[in-house]
């Protein structure tokens, strides 16, 4: 039987189908409005990945910030749960998990049976986030995947110490107008996003072996600004950090509807 | 400038007397519970608004470390400060935002707690009635240290400030009952004009005394799995009893409340819902949404022990054989009763939280950061490391609980559930 889980993020839908534990398809699918019609579209791609008719899916959950509005998931769950269980999966030595995502900055211990330990979470402030990045690199008039590649060559970060994404963004207008290297401003805000992420994760312990997943996951100068705040090294995960909340879901599908 | 209790009047109008009405017509056991427990609010507001326009009459406001007994024995009508934002936040939004924005167009830091901002707001906008005087304790928060000179200026009626104790032990109780007789006692005979009664006095305290022996049934009801009512009507007593403890009024609610509680415990009708998780909640809950527990309680089957303010009884009844031992249970009852708890050290709040957290088995913490409380969000690192280290699960919640604006209801469920699905 096949199984499907969905991640409905605030920047990005992710679909996973998977039959027997192991991956079909994983699509990933930016958006910028209409939550419900990416989280359609998405699994639609997914499914073409497959060759897969809608028929053939026999369970799908849901998960992410969106994960009320798939039309197509038979229930949702907690991300938590989706993750710690995709990264068991994926590596049951990992002890520590950052997920830097579109909205929201979550850490967590996890045993190894896979079970949270620990959890911590940004609260009110969306600061640090992938939508702040985003928000960031619009100011930048660059796109975000070049920027975070080319910063990573600035030797001359210029601190954003605005946390509101509005100052913020006023500030990096600011250094924009008064004519300052636009990597070396984009290096700053990797800066101030990683220590906000640090200072999330500091809530829990730093068991050995890290991942991060998430949006932030993918942007190489972010990871390298963690890495150095936390003085540490992540491990990598065998799959597109973008979609591990999404494969948690799939698996989680697998064995609910299994039992 | 409004008329004195005009949003109050308003609140009660439009939809207390309404919900009260609702709740009666509902053939749902705990919402005829609901309903009775409401008809002595109802009955309190109405009162507290009629007297605003007769001279004759003293409206106490009063707020951190007192209870309204002394006020009831002077006949003057209490009003809970700490409890007035919540009565908006719950019912009208609006009169919140307006309050709060009063307040911050006044000077006031829009980061100095709610309850604070929303107080001076709601005198700045002539909400508090000119026969009104105001007592308040001094002690270690920012948000009160800030707002009360303004609020004093604001309200233009007799004020006092008592100081409170920093520490919670016999000694301090002692020192504190002192003041009262020494201070608030002089100062409520000038703004009344009436002598203290001490006879008059032991009576009200004697009349709480029941309500308060009440209550301590109530909470031992809680102990027991599943428990006999639902998450959101458990601190009931609690508030009726801070707002009102001493009036007639407030004895019959909690003792109708008990003798429900009971008749559930005898006839083994507990709470219908599966509970999976029983938690202790630190501090206050977000008032602005009043679906919240039974949310956890359908959804998540979580169960909630309150703690709000620090809303679980943990002393005796005040032993009125004397003037002394009467005055030294008064100060501790109003030390414990309201927020002063909260005020303490971080040693403090952590032993009584967890005094509770075993009391109630629970299984899990959630602690409120109320965004303008340092004492409460300074005491967070401490608490998170030792819930840590004892390897209980805890959730510390960064929000205004009395302003929707700064965490959503939906930020705050999906927090909560994101949790849960963690234990």
């Amino acid at each position: 039987m096949i199984y499907a889980g969905c991640d409905l993020g605030t920047i990005s839908a992710k679909a996973v189908i998977i039959r027997n534990g192991n991956i079909l398809a994983v699509e990933t699918l930016p958006y910028k409005n209409l939550p419900k019609q990416a989280a359609i579209q998405v699994m639609e791609m997914a499914k073409n990945k497959a060759g897969l008719t809608k028929e053939n899916i026999s369970y799908c959950l849901s998960t992410g910030f969106g994960k009320k509005a798939v039309p197509f998931a038979d229930k949702d769950l907690p991300e938590f749960l989706c993750l710690s269980r995709a990264i068991h999966k994926l590596d049951p030595e990992i002890r520590t998990v950052i997920d830097a995502g579109g909205s929201t900055i979550k850490a967590f211990n996890m045993d190894s049976s896979g079970k949270v330990t620990t959890s911590a979470t940004n609260e009110k402030c969306a600061a640090g986030t992938g939508k702040f990045m985003e928000v960031m690199a619009q100011a930048l008039e660059m796109p975000i995947e070049e920027l975070s590649i080319a910063a990573l060559e600035s030797g001359h970060a210029l601190p954003i110490t605005s946390q509101c994404g509005v100052f913020a963004e006023s500030e990096v207008i600011t250094h924009v107008n008064e004519g300052k290297d636009r990597l070396d401003i984009f290096a700053g805000i990797s800066l101030s996003v990683a220590g906000k992420v640090a200072a999330v994760t500091r809530r829990i312990s730093l068991d050995q072996p890290i991942a991060i997943v998430g949006g932030l996951a993918k942007n190489p100068i972010v990871v390298r600004d963690i890495e150095k705040e936390l003085g540490i090294s992540f491990v990598e995960c065998n799959l597109d950090p973008r979609a591990i909340a999404a494969y948690g879901a799939a698996l989680l599908a697998e064995e609910r509807h299994a039992s | 400038m409004g008329k004195p209790f005009e949003k109050t009047t308003q609140v009660i109008n439009e939809f207390a007397k309404p919900a009260l009405e609702f709740l009666r017509a509902l053939d749902d056991e705990d919402m005829k519970l609901q309903a009775k427990s409401l008809e002595g609010t109802v009955e309190r507001l109405e009162d507290l608004t009629e007297a605003a326009s007769n001279p004759e009459k003293r409206v106490a406001l009063f707020e951190w470390g007192l209870t309204p007994q002394l006020f009831y024995a002077f006949d003057c009508l209490p009003l809970a400060m700490e409890t007035f934002p919540y009565l908006f936040s719950a019912t009208q939004k609006q009169v919140v935002h307006e309050f709060l924005e009063a307040a911050e167009s006044s000077g006031l830091p829009s980061d100095v707690c709610s309850t604070d901002r929303f107080l001076v707001g709601a005198a700045l906008s002539g909400e508090f009635p000119k026969n009104a005087f105001f007592v308040s304790c001094a002690g270690p928060c920012d948000g009160t240290r800030i707002a009360y000179p303004i609020m004093q200026k604001a309200l233009g009626v007799p004020t006092l400030f008592l100081e409170l104790p920093f520490t919670y032990e016999r000694e301090s109780a002692r020192w504190y009952g002192r003041q009262i007789r020494t201070e608030l006692i002089p100062f409520l005979e000038e703004v009344t004009g009436k002598k203290f009664d001490l006879e008059r006095f032991r009576e009200i305290i004697e009349e709480s005394n029941r309500a308060y022996e009440l209550m301590l049934d109530v909470y031992d009801t809680y102990t027991t799995t599943p428990m006999p009512v639902p998450s959101s009507l458990r601190g009931s007593p609690w508030m009726v009893f801070i707002s009102d403890a001493g009036h007639p009024r407030a004895t019959k609610s909690i003792q109708m409340f008990h003798a429900e509680v009971m008749r559930r415990l005898k006839e083994g009708i507990p709470n219908p819902i599966e509970e999976k998780h029983r938690v202790i909640w630190g501090h206050v809950q977000p008032y602005f949404d009043p679906l919240l527990l039974p949310w956890m309680e359908q959804e998540l089957k979580v169960s909630v022990i309150t703690s709000m303010l620090t809303g679980s009884p943990i002393l005796r009844p005040i032993d009125t054989s004397s003037e002394e031992t009467m005055f030294e249970g008064y100060a501790w009852q109003g030390l414990d009763m309201t927020m002063s708890l909260m005020r303490f050290d971080s040693r403090k709040i952590l032993e009584y939280t967890m005094k509770l957290y075993n009391q109630y088995r629970c299984d899990s913490v959630i602690f409120t950061q109320h965004v303008g409380c340092n004492s409460i969000c300074g005491a967070g690192g401490i608490m998170r490391r030792y819930f840590q280290k004892e390897g209980i699960p805890a959730l510390f919640l960064e929000l205004d609980y009395v302003d929707d604006r700064i965490v959503s209801a939906e930020n705050l469920k999906n927090q909560i559930e994101e949790f849960f699905s963690t234990i």
